[in-house]
């Protein structure tokens, strides 16, 4: 009798283990990233062809549906899909960090390169585009989305949607951002909404102003 | 009533062994494989199953295990190798793989890959799994565990990782089954091999940042990892593999310059020797110059092997039968894997 109860306990104890299924999204995470493929030949051939899919050529097709853009210009604020923090006007749109490349990518005109990071474990692909005066990087998110990780201001030729470019100086930053900045060597960072608007010195020389995601930490 | 008692105690022992097994089993089952994709997850475990008599081990992230050769090393220099590296693994892991790699043997090198210098704070837990669940139970591991877990992780989930991955019940393929009991190597002696070539162009000028300095935390694995190597009369080699991408700054090269002039150590930039090694990064790189391919692979190797042995004294131990024994059969692997990915390509 014992030997029978405690067989059938032991069944429903695996078959209890083996229905569980109530994990969090983030437990989900690692898991989904392991999806095997059939066999080996079959694993290798996607790996040495999936390299090419990396290929810059591709990355076209990453653009469809324009749909959501960032916020129009001179709105300001969040825009509906990331734009967190400080905004940057490109063109006619206001761009942050966190928004969803791939929904504004058409209205930023065209890239000068890109350049396709792709992580140690296929953990997806960062892409660099360079539109000449500046520069964004994506991120591979949770969601699925290449969201943006910086936007990086190399000359003059831009500038900040409050109006500060690269042939200023300091006193300047700070008398349009304000004094609640923290100090990093000649460098000044102001922070909004987790986002980081990065002013980068180096000995004495304004060299690039950087809208920062919480991301890169 | 004494045999009750004791068949009682036999029939809980038993219903309680059977359980557990069930529950190892069911665990083994929901853990991921990393055969297919992510193969960087299963590259720790390997390790295990070598003789471990190495002259030299390499520690790091990507930049060792794609950049490096151990075939190359033997064939051309006797020198037996072996790469302890994972997917982003940042230098307190590198440190506790390397304590826990001194508990199986003393090699005469250890190499480490100074990139992982610019971390300062644990990342992910993907890539912290593909790091820590690979890894057999040890002080070392607990220690790691400890020191890499990002905000949500729970040190009790990779001690029961059913507890983690209890949710991949529906996502279970054939191939969960199929690599149950066991799984063939992915790596040749932690290598990974890509003979695919993707040239490296448009790489983005450097981004200037707000702060170089390395941080605090990687200063002092970086100090224990000398101490650890001078305590087990193990000679520490930094090196900067030569990747394009991430940037390795000035800035970061100077620190490391100090640092290894300060502790008598060597230090090996192969970014700047990259004319000498012979890299063509149109033809060497299998994803834009962030990685080698085999054929650049084998140029490092070849490179630091001779660095290895002039400078280092590592001795040629290819009139070791045993050992050339065993690296017959790796090289006989070694070069089919070539084949057969020069055949999928074609």
């Amino acid at each position: 009798m014992i030997m029978r109860k405690s067989f059938l306990f032991v069944v429903m104890a695996g078959i209890a283990l083996c229905a569980c299924g109530c994990g969090s999204d983030e437990a989900g995470k690692v898991s989904e990233q392991n999806s095997f493929q059939e066999a080996e030949d079959t694993e290798l051939q996607n790996i040495l062809l999936g390299s090419e899919s990396t290929n810059l050529k591709d990355i076209e097709t990453k653009t469809s549906d324009p749909g959501l853009l960032g916020a129009e210009a001179g709105q300001g604020g969040e825009s509906e899909d990331g734009g967190k923090g400080f905004l940057f006007p490109a063109g006619d749109i206001l761009i942050g960090v966190d928004m969803d490349m791939n929904e504004i990518i058409d209205e930023l005109g065209e890239y000068q390169s890109v350049y396709s990071s792709p992580s140690c474990a296929g953990d997806g692909i960062s892409y660099v585009y360079d539109y000449g005066s500046y520069e964004i990087e994506t991120y591979p998110a949770e969601d699925g989305k290449d969201r943006i990780a910086y936007i990086l201001l190399r000359d003059d030729m831009v500038s900040t949607q409050e109006g500060i470019d690269l042939s200023m100086d300091r006193e300047s930053i700070i008398s349009t951002y304000g004094s609640d900045y923290i100090e990093n060597g000649d460098s000044l960072t102001y922070e909004k909404d987790g986002a980081k608007l990065n002013f980068i010195f180096e000995n004495g020389e304004f060299l690039s102003i950087e809208y920062a995601s919480s991301v890169l930490g | 009533m004494y045999k009750k008692r004791i068949r009682y105690a036999v029939t809980v022992f038993f219903t309680a062994g059977i359980l557990l097994f069930i529950l190892f089993g069911v665990q083994r089952l929901l853990m991921p494989k990393y055969v297919g994709s992510d193969l960087e997850g299963s590259m720790l475990e390997e390790y295990y199953r070598e003789v471990k008599d190495h002259n030299v081990v390499f520690f790091g992230d990507c930049e060792v295990y794609n950049n490096f050769s151990p075939a190359v090393l033997w064939e051309e220099y006797g020198i037996n190798s072996y790469i302890r590296g994972s997917a982003e693994q940042l230098i307190w892991q590198s440190y506790y793989i390397m304590e826990e790699t001194f508990s199986y043997e003393k090699p005469e090198v250890a190499v480490f890959n100074v990139l992982s210098m610019m971390t300062d704070e644990p990342q992910k837990e993907s890539y912290n799994r593909m790091t820590l669940d690979g890894l057999r139970w040890s002080p070392a591991k607990i220690k790691c565990i400890q020191a890499s877990m990002t905000e949500g992780e729970h040190f009790l989930e990779y001690l029961f990782p059913i507890l983690r991955y209890h949710d991949r019940w529906d996502q279970l393929t054939y191939e969960d089954f199929r690599f149950f009991f066991g799984k063939n190597p992915v790596t040749f002696n932690g290598y990974y091999m890509r003979t695919d070539i993707l040239p490296a162009e448009n790489i983005p000028k450097k981004r200037p940042l707000i702060n170089y300095q390395f941080g605090e935390r990687a200063y002092a694995y970086l100090d224990k990892m000398v101490d650890l190597c001078r305590q087990n009369n193990v000679e520490l080699v930094l090196i900067k593999a030569p990747s394009l991408y991430p940037f390795w700054y000035e800035q970061w090269e100077e620190q490391i310059v100090k640092y290894a002039g300060e502790h008598q150590l060597k230090y090996y930039n192969f970014l700047n020797a990259a004319e000498q090694i012979g890299l063509d990064y149109s033809a060497d790189t299998y994803d834009a110059g962030l990685h080698l391919n085999l054929t650049g692979a084998e140029k490092l190797s070849r490179y630091f092997g001779q660095i290895l042995i002039d400078e280092c004294g590592i001795s040629d131990r290819r009139d070791e039968e045993d050992l050339a024994a065993r690296w017959e059969i790796k090289l006989e692997r070694y070069y089919k894997e070539i084949d057969r990915q020069k055949e999928i390509k074609e």
